[in-house]
């Protein structure tokens, strides 16, 4: 009875996280596609239908399929209790995720929106099961962490988001809620944007900082508010925008300076780690909390300074961000669940993290992530810059998706021959 | 909190011993690295024995559990041991490469390991171990 809903072993089978992380470098190369065929005019413009598509690849078809693969793993550790039926249910909410992204992505991109009303239940769907899922797991965690906390309040913006979505979408359909499009739209991307992605980046790294680099923990005041604070002010926006563009105006000022302070403190911590190797890992959390910095400065100059061209920095900075966590993540959580799954299985002369994924491997990718970053420079010269940033972007995410298979085909390669 | 408090400290103290380990081994000091791989080996081991030897087994005889998160946590036990020698022989045999390969693969599974302990199993150890945790600190101290 006292280790009711203690369970420490379940990791989930390998197949549940890598069909999550192998579709990202599909997805992500699709986005590459979407920029590289894009008028480069149109990409400026985030109303634009095609700059929607490429945006919707990249937040669904990358950063949500890294999440789910990511919580699907840690669940177990960080709530204690294992997710009945992994496989099954990653198996399908993933079908569902893909031709979900491709339906409502194919009716942005090419104006076919025949594909938006088979799309929205199909993401709405298993989304909305995702949520469920992982928010019922964590609402029974004895021990309620700020990870687990910080983690809860994503979830509940994705879901919040996911609703103003659907919303959207009936409007769009022509439904009449008495709402205005624009504020929707407005909300909907603050509860992705800060409150889905930016609280979860907040709430794994409370954990994965420290455990992967060996740093001190984050402050206290940091890991017990800086989601809450979130979630506070996206509230405060809610409220605001139907009432007070003044106040609204604050909550985005607040949101943009969590994150700042947020991504400062993170590289204090890395800069104080005990582990003297900064691996290609250690970098991309840098370039990761250096790019949301930059991110945050571009929001308030764009908020308090009336710098209509700062949003677009704020955007990219906050896609480059996120693609650099979810590189630093998996070419840690990759090699070393390869690892695991093979020694648990009793293999002989098991790989090293090093053997699973090569550090020269790693690097390649990080100078190329950077080239990327530059290329991002050249924008403020010329728009054609998003032909480079397309080339680099589909190289960068092949060369992830070689160096995810390589680890895979290893663990294929040696699975069978374990002694357990 | 007691018996939590206790365990955490210990973790952290083996964490500071295996990082000056890496300093050494980045800075090609062999001889300073496996003084401190010593240290790390002895301290990590001893925590090993005061959980297997004192700690698990009052967890068990009080939940009637033996093959639950203890058996799980000896399991991970054994995969640290066996990456602990593969350790020591990369300083034996001066090779940095293999010592940071062992070392990348050592670090995450320990700390994915104290993770799970200190957020679950230790808290369940203060609750159904309440009566007699001071007793059971005192014992593994003088382990």
């Amino acid at each position: 009875m006292f280790s009711h809903g203690l369970s420490l072993d379940q990791a989930p089978p390998l197949s549940v996280i890598m069909r999550f992380f192998l579709t990202i470098p599909f997805f992500g190369v699709l986005a590459a596609f979407g920029i590289l065929f894009a008028d480069v005019q149109n990409l400026g413009n985030w109303d634009i239908p095609q700059t929607v598509a490429i945006v919707h690849l990249l937040l669904i078809g990358v950063a949500a399929m890294a999440m789910i693969g990511a919580l699907f793993q840690m669940l177990p550790v960080l709530a204690g209790a294992a997710i009945a039926e992994p496989l099954y249910h990653a198996r399908w909410t993933h079908l569902l995720l893909i031709i979900g992204t491709l339906m409502i992505t194919a009716a942005f991109y090419f104006n076919t929106y025949i594909f938006m009303h088979p799309a929205v239940p199909l993401l709405i769907g298993s989304f909305g099961f995702i949520i469920y899922l992982m928010l019922s797991k964590l609402a029974a965690v004895e021990n309620k962490t700020p990870s687990v906390v910080g983690m809860m309040v994503s979830l509940s913006s994705l879901g919040a988001g996911l609703l103003l979505a659907l919303i959207l979408t009936a409007i769009f359909m022509g439904a009449d809620f008495g709402m205005e499009p624009l504020q929707l739209r407005s909300l909907h991307l603050r509860f992705m944007l800060a409150g889905w992605i930016g609280t979860l980046v907040m709430a794994v790294s409370f954990q994965v900082i420290e455990m992967f680099y060996v740093t001190p923990p984050y402050p206290k005041f940091v890991r017990s508010f800086f989601p809450l604070g979130v979630l506070f002010s996206l509230l405060l926006y809610t409220i605001a925008i139907f009432a007070d563009s003044v106040i609204a105006s604050v909550a985005d000022v607040m949101l943009a300076l969590l994150f700042l302070c947020f991504s400062l403190v993170t590289l204090r911590r890395l800069m104080q780690r005990k582990r003297p190797v900064a691996d290609a890992t250690v970098w991309l959390w840098r370039t990761a909390m250096i790019s949301l910095l930059l991110s945050s400065l571009s929001a308030i100059l764009h908020i308090v300074a009336g710098i209509d061209g700062a949003v677009h920095f704020f955007a990219l900075l906050f896609g480059y961000f996120v693609l650099s966590v979810i590189f630093a993540m998996s070419y840690k959580i990759v090699p070393f669940l390869v690892w695991f799954h093979l020694n648990a299985k009793g293999v002989l002369e098991t790989p090293l993290m090093g053997d699973i994924l090569p550090a020269k491997a790693a690097t390649l990718h990080l100078w190329l992530h950077w080239v990327l970053g530059v290329c991002g420079l050249f924008l403020l010269l010329t728009p054609y810059a998003y032909k480079g940033i397309a080339l680099l972007l589909g190289a960068g995410l092949i060369i992830y998706g070689v160096n995810i298979l390589r680890a895979l085909k290893i663990y294929n390669s040696l699975k069978d021959k374990g002694l357990l | 909190m007691e018996i939590s408090n206790y365990m955490r400290n210990e973790h952290r103290s083996c964490d500071e011993s295996f990082a000056k380990s890496e300093h050494a081994v980045n800075n090609d000091d062999f001889k300073e690295a496996f003084k401190h791989f010593e240290d790390f080996m002895i301290e990590t081991l001893n925590h090993f024995a005061k959980e297997e030897e004192i700690l698990f087994p009052a967890f068990e005889e009080a939940t009637g559990s033996t093959e639950g998160p203890t058996m799980v946590m000896c399991h991970e036990h054994n995969q640290v041991r066996q990456l602990l020698e593969k350790l020591k022989d990369a300083i034996k045999n001066e090779d940095k490469k293999e010592f940071f390969s062992v070392a990348d693969t050592l670090m995450i599974l320990l700390q994915q390991h104290n993770m799970k302990e200190e957020q679950m199993l230790y808290a369940m150890c203060d609750r159904v171990l309440q009566q007699q945790a001071g007793d059971l600190v005192e014992k593994m101290k003088e382990h």
